[in-house]
């Protein structure tokens, strides 16, 4: 169970981070900041 | 349930990788911390899943991102030389077989390092590669934290995701390491991220669980490496007393949660010389440089499995314990014995390559608001390096990708500074002008 709910919480962490990442991303493409 | 969710945080970088590239190559790092072969019951350990993020990786690079390259020369070539020597060394390995199967991991994990660079290049790709490495360990820890909490924890007890001694999540001592080099890295995400921003009780939260998960590994190298974390961030704070007194309330408040079993345990960090463990480690690294002197280029990968040795018998007189194949257990003897003199001048180059281009790093953006989460990036990742480089003392890790990720961000820091230079530059040139008193300070002028 603890390892389920750890998992789920990584996963879910880093789903969020790289949707927020690649959107960024695409931003600072847009503005040319590096 | 568990493989199904992992299955599609894999799949993830994949989809989401179609509109940025580097999206892949987080998940190539994801895939080597996170172990999610390991971790799923079903489905994921039947597919080569670093194989397919590996060669995802290198084809969306060539396709679509290869822009604002660094230099080879900045420090991608070490890497390649490395990886060189130790496929040398292979070929005379005493014990071929196990040696290239080692190998096979250790040269990949070596040259995807050094292509790192070529990844992660601006703000936003080096943070969420941070972010990502948090996330897969992060998730290693909690059921260790939890675990400790409820039941007291112990050394080499399987209470992870993993089971003991199939990764670096189920071995006691590189997760302790792991633990105390994230403190520092939880911080900076604290005050500087900007993909997770506003989240300062979510990583305190993550610093806790790294904390306790330590303590519950009973593992003597964590507390190694977490002095070395508690050492450095009393030496570049400004208020040294008030830190004392916070490590003084920590350490108290810590010592309420251990059992007696943890105190004794730590307590023969001190009598190494009368425990077998300890004595072992000793042997083994006598042995070490018995063999080099005989084999100064090294005996290639898993050498270690022809030593044969005796230790004395814990209390008692004259009495020896004939140990064979005892592995390494120290970065600095693994390379040492597997790839010779040669070998630790290489790794040894490479190792101080990472820690004088964060040091360089430190120095060149002193004073830059624009780049204060740069240079404390850089801050973190040192201390980070050197929480792994001190419990690394005792572990045998040298080909885990921990510490050749850090030696890649550092080359991808010290491009970000060198994209920079303009501004850096003309800010030192600003500092450096005369200083004009404001008008309320200037001396009033005699009038005739």
């Amino acid at each position: 169970m603890i390892d389920n709910v750890a998992v789920l919480f990584g996963c879910v962490l880093v789903v969020y981070v790289i949707f927020r990442a690649a959107r960024l991303d695409r931003a600072d493409r847009s503005g040319g900041r590096r | 349930m568990r493989s199904l969710i992992l299955l599609v945080a894999y799949l993830s970088f994949l989809v989401i990788g179609t509109s940025a590239p580097f999206i892949i190559g987080l998940g190539y790092v994801w895939t080597d911390i996170m172990l999610p072969q390991r971790v799923a019951w079903s489905i994921l350990p039947s597919i080569p899943v670093s194989a397919i993020m590996g060669a995802a990786t290198v084809g969306a690079y060539l396709l679509f991102d290869r822009k604002d390259r660094p230099s080879f020369w900045s420090g991608s070539w070490l890497f390649v030389v490395w990886a060189a020597w130790v496929t040398m060394t292979t070929t005379w390995a005493e014990v071929p077989e196990p040696a290239w199967v080692k190998w096979d991991w250790a040269v990949k994990t070596i040259l995807f390092a050094g292509f790192l660079p070529y990844l992660f290049r601006t703000r936003t790709h080096l943070e969420a590669l941070i972010l990502v490495m948090v996330s897969a360990m992060i998730a290693h820890m909690i059921p260790y934290a939890v675990k400790t909490a409820i039941n007291g924890g112990g050394y080499d007890m399987s209470i992870g995701l993993i089971p003991v001694n199939n990764g670096w999540g189920g071995e006691s001592s590189t997760f302790a390491t792991a633990c105390a080099a994230l403190l520092p890295i939880l911080m900076w995400c604290k005050d500087h991220s900007r993909i997770l921003p506003r989240q300062r009780l979510l990583f305190l939260g993550m610093g806790g669980i790294a904390l306790v998960g330590l303590i519950g590994s009973y593992a003597r190298t964590g507390l190694v490496a977490l002095a070395v974390v508690a050492g450095a961030w009393w030496l570049q704070s400004r208020r040294k007393v008030l830190w004392l007194i916070a490590f003084a309330a920590i350490g108290s408040a810590g010592m309420a949660f251990t059992t007696d079993q943890w105190m004794a345990r730590m307590s023969t960090i001190t009598t190494y010389g009368k425990e077998e463990s300890a004595l072992g480690r000793v042997a083994v690294w006598l042995w070490t440089l018995d063999y080099v002197k005989d084999h100064p280029l090294g005996g290639g990968f898993e050498v270690y499995r022809i030593n044969t040795f005796k230790v004395p018998i814990e209390g008692s007189h004259n009495q020896f314990l004939e140990i064979r194949g005892k592995a390494f257990h120290s970065i600095y003897f693994e390379v040492l014995g597997e790839h010779g003199w040669p070998g630790a001048a290489i790794w040894g180059v490479l190792m101080l390559l990472g820690l004088w281009q964060y040091w360089v790093v430190i120095r060149r953006t002193t004073g830059s608001k624009d780049l204060l989460w740069l240079r404390e990036l850089a801050k973190a990742l040192l201390i980070a390096m050197l929480a792994f480089l001190a419990g690394g003392a005792f572990i045998g890790i040298a080909f885990q990708p921990f510490l050749y990720d850090f030696v890649a961000i550092s080359i991808s820091l010290s491009q970000l500074v060198r994209a920079h230079r303009h501004e850096l530059d003309s800010h030192r040139e600003a500092s450096r002008d005369p200083i004009v008193f404001p008008r309320s300070f200037r001396l009033p002028t005699l009038r005739s």
